[in-house]
């Protein structure tokens, strides 16, 4: 193979595998972040909820005179939702998973690092805090793997003070897994004490959950968003949100009924909101759906253009050389000879592209990991996005490799 | 002259027509990908109040436990920030200050206005409580009527500003000054309408969506204590020893759940003020809060505020970042197309200088071709935005349950995503910028191409 | 060494069917010297093209240095071609690219020769043209002569059976052309056969035999020096006689 020789020649027209080898650089390094931030966001959103997404809907109630008493509303409308036909579970909650808004407070193992001069230190973690009636962990359809949901009797009944809901603290708490595994690494959570800052109370862990996901995040808070803790209470006050889990099928039908009639139960308020709750965590995961879309569909089409781009310089290169390549052919290079060498000539241009490419690369994605908290952009990526580059330049230079093959060495003897 | 070399240049694109094809849709994808990203960018980095940018000051102060932990830390990009809110207790104290020519302490909250007739529904409003400068200091335009005064806070008396939506929507557009309103059990005189007015983003709170429309209805601020008003926003105990738990510990506690913003058009009054700052938080130290030793009080202009709010956001930066990249992948990408293309087509050229033209007239027919091929990317890259920024508005946007029917809501949508007539000439000057960029190189090669060159050979 | 019998070849188009060869029957002994000449159009190119299996023949026999060529395949004839015939070309068709050197050694890396030969031969060709000096220019820089003097380099540096010049000269002045004309007639003198196509009738009347074309048949031979087959080569030098039509 006449390396040297191919060398020389690729230096004397240098500008085309310049830009090719430009494009290719580029393309990698756009590629493999890309395909590294693409992955990091289809996993977060992807990750399990833990719940019952498909079968829950939440309805909000907003009361506007001033004698609306949550503690007899809040459990009658309970008691009707229940009743309703194709409702399985309904739970009065502050929260509402793969929704908006977060409630979060600091816990722990032992009272006195939440009270230590200075702030929080060692063993203590955020956790996400959700307030709810008797059969909350039901109504969600998370897994309990070790003791039991609320008893009926712990449930608190509304705070007089609406501000006073976060502290209305029941005698026991159900948890996540990964909450108590961080707090209790051996593993014996339950039946232990629960401490829970800046409301200052404690409270009997009485049942352990798999897994629950908050919210889907990213980064450093998505651990948080899976450390969870449930009070039996009764989070109503002028503004009252319900979750209901229906039996499969009838949601839809359910939730026809509840914008129906609900709201007339109790004279004073009205339906605020309703929503089932796999909209909202579509609409959650909506902006970095778009993203997702968005920097994928760039990066296809950097790819294409920069396919074109070889398809480009090799048909231009074959166009320009017909004369020599069919004095090639006469001199004695087989078909074979002449695909190989613009195969070749092409690898070379990749390689050095891609090897550019590999430092760049690895320069965007220490900065993006520096800027956007990233995790650093794992080799596996690198190496991946070399190897499709190489299988791409080559099909790229296929076509018009062929069509510099099939050159009949006649051409040598032709004049113009 | 320029006829002539237009002509040639159009004839010379006929003469490949798949080369050119493929070259204006390689810059027509590179800016269309561009325009929509910086679109976005552009409509989320913009100054909302930029004529006063000088003037008005967030005001900050840190009273957060000396080391914040571990676990609590790392949630946090920016642990050096004081927290973005303030507290009750120190926004009553820092209003005492006479030194800024305005100052505004606020939050949100939530009113309802019950049905007036049988039949009709409530109306629930978002509620901005703040003190009476919020209107002069932001330039918020009024319809009907005026603001409140620093007396009508006092007192608290019971008047509301309401905004040209909530008018509309409650009093069908009528001068509505005068008017009484019964929210949740209380009555208010409406005393001012202001008219269609929308920061973006809505730096004055960024709590609640920093795209989202400004508030229905304003409140005097001594609402707050009298009828203890539920915060709508965020609220952030930051010390181990707040207390969570009943309106009264929210006004003593180190909870952060108000905005503070200061007029400070010298820089005196601002250097006045950060000693101000700095002499209350060590007063305070003295009676054991800010446990911090070092000061960390913050006079912070609109554009640092969105910054340190993160308002364009991560998502928005790296997709501006890529799509730049893939224009230059198509300048560099035509940058070779229209060498091979000229390249191939250098006997012609030859053929010119031999008859008498210079080597000006041939980089400048070829220029003028390089730049068609631009403009014609640039406007095909267009048209592509524009599809592209309404796919993306149709894939971002989701209706919010609960959500009123604003019809400024669905004006603020687009607004985030349409390409105003600044973009329309960044994209000019991309498109002749890429056309440039790629085509000089090549223009300037041919031209250099002595005609003996072009003649002789096959 | 060249054995045709009843060679034909038609190029075909969708209206017009051109016989550039019909019945073309030609016997090249080893060391000979054939000059063939005829107008444009007259069929001589495509005879080189078929004489060095440039192109197929589509009826008859062609019988190249013993072997029957006519059916092999595009592989086996590039390899024939490699390393049995040499090329010189009115145009010199140098590979613009490349430098002299590596001009003269693109024949050889198609076959496998050990870097140590290729070089020694490369040397030597060059030096046998007079180009050993300029090696390292790129074609660009060398004169119309010198270039072909790199092509005749090239041609032998692969120790081919039989050159085939196209119009050699046909691109050179009188007095590049006769030094041209000078080296192949050494070549040919140290034993390797020649078929050049001129259109120069000074210069066929070098060769041993000139082979006239007209519309694709052998029109006429003349025999100018005969051949005398002395083993290492050499060249006749005795009568000429006029040739007769066959």
């Amino acid at each position: 193979m006449e390396i040297r020789a191919l060398l020389s020649a690729m230096w004397r027209s240098r500008v085309g595998p310049v830009l090719v080898a430009a494009q290719v650089a580029i393309t990698l390094a756009v590629v493999v972040n890309v395909a590294y931030i693409v992955k990091l966001r289809v996993d977060n959103i992807s990750q399990a909820t833990g719940v019952d997404v498909d079968n829950l809907f939440w309805v909000a109630m907003q009361a506007y005179v001033p004698d609306y008493n949550p503690a007899v509303a809040t459990p009658a409308d309970i008691e009707w939702l229940r009743s309703l036909p194709g409702v399985a579970e309904a739970a009065n909650s502050n929260l509402i998973p793969q929704g908006f808004g977060t409630t979060i407070l600091p816990v722990s193992y032992d009272a006195s690092l939440l009270a230590k001069e200075g702030g929080f230190g060692q063993g203590v973690a955020p956790a996400v805090i959700y307030l709810g009636t008797a059969r909350l962990v039901e109504t969600l359809g998370v897994k309990l793997i070790a003791g039991r949901g609320f008893s009926e009797a712990a449930v608190q009944p509304p705070a007089a003070d609406g501000r006073a809901t976060l502290s209305n603290w029941g005698p026991e708490v159900v948890i996540t897994k990964n909450l108590a595994d961080k707090l209790w690494p051996k593993g014996d959570a339950l039946g232990k004490t629960l401490h829970t800052g800046l409301v200052n109370k404690p409270a009997t862990i009485v049942g352990l959950i798999e897994y629950m996901q908050h919210q889907p995040v990213m980064g450093p808070a998505a651990d948080l968003f899976r450390s969870i803790v449930m009070v039996p209470s009764t989070p109503a006050s002028q503004r009252t949100a319900y979750l209901v889990r229906t039996q499969p099928g009838r949601r839809d039908a359910v939730m026809a009924r509840v914008e129906k009639d609900m709201a007339e139960l109790q004279p004073g308020r009205y339906l605020s909101a309703m929503e089932a709750l796999a909209d909202s965590a579509e609409r959650q995961r909506a902006g970095m759906v778009t993203s997702v879309v968005t920097l994928g569909v760039v990066a296809a089409f950097v790819v294409l253009v920069t396919v074109v781009g070889i398809v480009g310089l090799a048909a231009f290169t074959v166009a320009t050389r017909t004369k020599q390549l069919g004095t090639r052919r006469a001199i004695g290079a087989t078909k074979f000879h002449i695909l190989r060498y613009f195969l070749v000539e092409n690898w070379l241009i990749t390689s050095v592209g891609a090897l550019i490419g590999c430092a760049l690369a690895i320069a965007v994605g220490i900065k993006l990991s520096m800027m956007y908290r990233l995790p650093q952009l794992p080799l596996l990526y690198l190496v991946g996005g070399v190897v499709a580059l190489w299988l791409l330049g080559l099909l790229a230079v296929w076509l018009p490799a062929r069509r510099a093959a099939a050159i009949s060495p006649a051409t040598a003897t032709r004049t113009v | 002259m320029f006829m002539h070399d237009l002509r040639l240049a159009f004839l010379s694109l006929r003469r490949n027509p798949i080369l050119t094809a493929l070259m204006v849709i390689a810059i027509a994808a590179g800016i269309a990908a561009s325009m929509i990203t910086i679109t976005t960018y552009h409509a989320r980095s913009g100054h909302p109040i930029w004529w006063k940018a000088d003037k008005l000051y967030a005001v900050t102060l840190d009273p957060r436990d000396p080391d914040a932990n571990g676990a609590f830390a790392s949630l946090q990009r920016h642990p050096e920030y004081p927290p973005l809110q303030v507290t009750y207790q120190d926004a009553k104290a820092l209003y005492r200050s006479d030194i800024p020519t305005r100052a505004v302490m606020m939050f949100r909250a939530s009113r309802v206005v019950a049905p007036r007739k049988p039949g009709e529904k409530p109306v629930a409003l978002d509620t901005r409580v703040t003190t009476a400068d919020f209107f002069a200091m932001f330039d918020v335009p009024f319809i009907y009527g005026t603001g409140w005064s620093r007396a009508d806070d006092e007192a608290p008396s019971p008047v509301v500003v309401l905004s040209r939506y909530a008018n509309q929507k409650l009093f069908a557009g009528v001068n509505s000054v005068g008017q009484t309103l019964t929210l949740n059990d209380k009555d208010f005189r409406v005393i001012g309408v202001i008219d269609a007015w929308n920061p973006t983003p809505r730096f004055y709170d960024l709590n609640n969506g920093s795209f989202d429309l400004p508030e229905n209805l304003y409140m005097p601020f001594g609402w707050t204590t009298a009828l203890k008003l539920p915060n709508n926003g965020n609220t952030n105990c930051v010390r181990a020893n707040a207390q969570v738990g009943g309106f009264e510990a929210l006004l003593t506690s180190d909870c952060v759940w108000m905005q503070y913003w200061a007029e400070l058009p010298t820089a005196t009054q601002r250097q006045k003020y950060q000693a101000f700052l700095d002499n209350y938080t060590n007063e305070q130290r003295r009676h054991g809060r800010f446990p911090r030793p070092v000061n960390n009080n913050r006079i912070v202009d609109v554009d640092t505020w969105l910054e340190m709010y993160e308002v364009v956001g991560d998502e928005t930066r790296i997709q501006v970042a890529v799509a730049l990249m893939f224009l230059l992948v198509c300048v560099l990408n035509t940058f070779g197309l229209m060498l091979a293309k000229f390249l191939k087509a250098a006997p012609i050229s030859g053929l010119r200088r031999a008859l008498g033209a210079s080597r000006i007239d041939i980089m400048r027919q070829h220029l003028i071709e390089v730049v068609i091929v631009g403009l014609l990317g640039g406007a095909l890259g267009l048209v592509l935005a524009k599809l592209g920024l309404d796919a993306m508005r149709a894939l971002a946007t989701r209706p919010i349950p609960g959500q009123d029917d604003n019809p400024a809501r669905v004006a603020l949508q687009q607004s985030l995503s349409s390409m105003d007539t600044q973009m329309f000439f960044v994209a000019l000057a991309l498109a002749l910028l890429t056309g440039i960029l790629a085509g000089l190189y090549p223009a300037w090669r041919i031209g250099r191409l002595s005609p003996s060159t072009f003649l002789k050979t096959q | 060494m060249i054995e045709m019998h009843d060679v034909g070849k038609v190029f075909r188009t969708d209206v017009v069917e051109t016989h550039a060869l019909r019945h073309f029957n030609l016997k090249v002994e080893p060391g000979e010297f054939v000059a063939i000449t005829g107008h444009s159009g007259s069929g001589k190119t495509t005879f080189l093209n078929v004489a060095g299996l440039l192109e197929e023949l589509d009826s008859g026999r062609y019988v190249f240095d013993g072997q029957d060529v006519s059916q092999l395949t595009d592989n086996q004839r590039s390899r024939i071609r490699n390393e049995k015939i040499g090329f010189i070309f009115q145009g010199f068709n140098l590979i613009p690219d490349l430098d002299i050197y590596d001009n003269v050694e693109a024949p050889l890396h198609y076959r496998r020769m050990p870097a140590p030969e290729r070089k020694r031969r490369i040397l030597s060709s060059l030096e046998r043209v007079g180009l050993a000096s300029r090696m390292k220019h790129i074609p660009a820089q060398l004169s119309g002569g010198q270039q072909q003097r790199a092509a005749i380099a090239r041609a032998i540096a692969g120790e081919p059976r039989v050159i085939l010049a196209d119009e050699p000269t046909g691109n050179l002045d009188t007095t590049m052309s006769n030094q041209i004309m000078e080296l192949l007639l050494q070549i040919n003198a140290s034993g390797t056969t020649i078929l050049m196509v001129t259109h120069n009738p000074e210069l066929a009347t070098q060769a041993h035999r000139q082979v006239h074309i007209v519309d694709g048949k052998i029109d006429q031979i003349h025999h100018f020096n005969a051949l005398k087959v002395v083993p290492g080569g050499g060249r006749g030098t005795e009568a000429a006689s006029a040739g007769a039509p066959i």
